[in-house]
């Protein structure tokens, strides 16, 4: 045992590595080093205050409402861009009636920033003030928007689902859809494949291609005979590389349907 | 529900998956923040984005890693963005510190050696927030939270090899800055 040699004992012994005959050589070397043994009493007393410090540390009742809060309107956010990209394909009175519909749905104030985003033309909805959608009360956290967290889950959730392109033209009401993100080797292979399924499937078919980011993406918008839509599910999940659960999505009892399709 | 089937969830876009998966991470992950900047306020600020952040790229995760580590990491990645943005800015505060994730005293402390003992550790807590960015991070992710070097070196995105020489040299510091100090660390009784 040397000096040079005592720094890499020093950290073995912090990483709980070193055996009792090097813990031994370690503090014959010390009795003989005033350096190192001042080291080493160092040592000890880090790994000590270390030690103190917990790995983990309860997260004030505040800071988990606002990242929660925080979350939730990341969510919200990522759906209205996917809205406001569907509604670039859309007649402007289309438009108006999905602006409508978020106003139903928004604070008033969010509601006229989007009006003002569509009539400058601007393709994606901007950043909203933030919305306390958490407090704290009597030491529990609550929810202050009304909106159960359901509202930014998976589109499952027929009250909540965005509206199709198709469904607008059609109705004013929206129609139930699910919305599945698939991830792709070849969009534009699936968009082929997807279009002659929904042939076969007497099904309506609406694609939109768009780049997010450099990486090739499209939503297709699928009206499909409930009968169908099972038999369509099992021919198009084998393009699916990440391994998206589709039987989790009831589709014996939709028949609308949009996927958003991603390249690797 | 185990942790997988939440992750396959979550990256479906349900948000109460999220959530659930999400609370499991943020005590770890708060930690990690407390320690890199020192005070709540901006542990806060960091905890929020790096959900944020985890959310946004959640789609992504392709269970190569166990998921605490890129939680892991894109916690540490968030960190050392604004530390950088900021050129690491002193923003240390003894009280944030010291009444900012230490496990609470035995409750055999004197009044004195109570107040000691905080001072101690807010020098220690300072020490390590003067190390710079890359080591502090390497020093936090082993000495505090535990994980092994292969973990941390998949957290930081750098090798084994990288981490370890970062680890040691960080130590090496912390125990100089500790030696300059000795008077205090003397009336600690070390």
């Amino acid at each position: 045992m040397n000096c040079t040699q005592m720094d890499r004992y020093l950290d073995a012994m912090m990483d709980g590595e070193l055996s009792e005959a090097q813990l031994a050589a370690v503090e014959d070397h010390c009795r003989g080093c005033a350096e190192c043994a001042e080291k080493l009493r160092v040592n000890r007393e880090m790994m000590r205050v270390f030690s103190e410090m917990a790995p983990e540390i309860d997260v004030p009742l505040q800071t988990q409402a606002a990242w929660r809060g925080a979350v939730k309107r990341e969510a919200g956010r990522t759906r209205q861009r996917r809205l406001f990209r569907f509604a670039g394909g859309v007649a402007a009175a289309a438009v108006v009636a999905l602006v409508a519909t978020f106003a139903l749905r928004a604070p008033s104030k969010n509601a006229a920033m989007l009006q003002t985003a569509e009539v400058a033309g601007v393709d994606e909805a901007p950043e909203m003030e933030a919305a306390e959608e958490y407090a704290v009360a009597d030491d529990a956290l609550i929810e202050t928007d009304g909106a159960a967290e359901a509202e930014f889950e998976t589109f499952d959730e027929a009250a909540e689902a965005p509206i199709a392109a198709n469904t607008l033209a059609k109705s004013a009401g929206p129609a139930p859809m699910h919305e599945i993100d698939m991830v792709v080797e070849d969009v534009d292979r699936v968009c082929d494949y997807a279009r002659d399924l929904a042939q076969e499937y007497a099904g309506e078919i609406d694609i939109q291609r768009f780049d997010e980011g450099g990486v090739s993406c499209a939503n297709l918008y699928i009206d499909l005979p409930q009968a169908n839509a099972g038999e369509f599910f099992e021919a198009i999940r084998h393009f699916d590389r990440s391994d998206a659960n589709l039987e989790d999505c009831d589709v014996d009892g939709q028949t609308s349907i949009m996927l958003v399709l991603r390249s690797e | 529900m185990d942790e997988r089937e939440l992750i396959e969830r979550a990256i479906r876009g349900d948000a109460r998956a999220f959530n659930e998966l999400m609370t499991a991470q943020e005590k770890r992950m708060y930690a990690v923040a407390l320690r890199m900047f020192g005070n709540r306020e901006d542990a806060e600020d960091c905890l929020q984005d790096a959900m944020i952040r985890i959310y946004r790229a959640i789609s992504g995760f392709k269970f190569q890693s166990s998921f605490s580590t890129w939680v892991y990491r894109v916690t540490m990645n968030t960190c050392l963005d604004e530390l950088r943005r900021r050129k690491n800015k002193p923003n240390t505060s003894l009280d944030g510190l010291v009444d900012a994730g230490w496990m609470p005293a035995d409750g055999q402390d004197t009044p004195e050696q109570h107040a000691l003992r905080s001072e101690v550790r807010a020098s220690v807590y300072g020490f390590i927030r003067e190390l710079p960015e890359d080591m502090r991070a390497a020093v936090v992710l082993r000495d505090v939270q535990g994980l092994s070097y292969e973990d941390i070196a998949r957290a930081l995105d750098t090798n084994v090899g990288t981490v370890k020489s970062r680890i040691s040299r960080g130590r090496e510091k912390l125990r100089e800055k500790i030696m300059a100090r000795s008077e205090l660390f003397d009336r600690y009784g070390v």
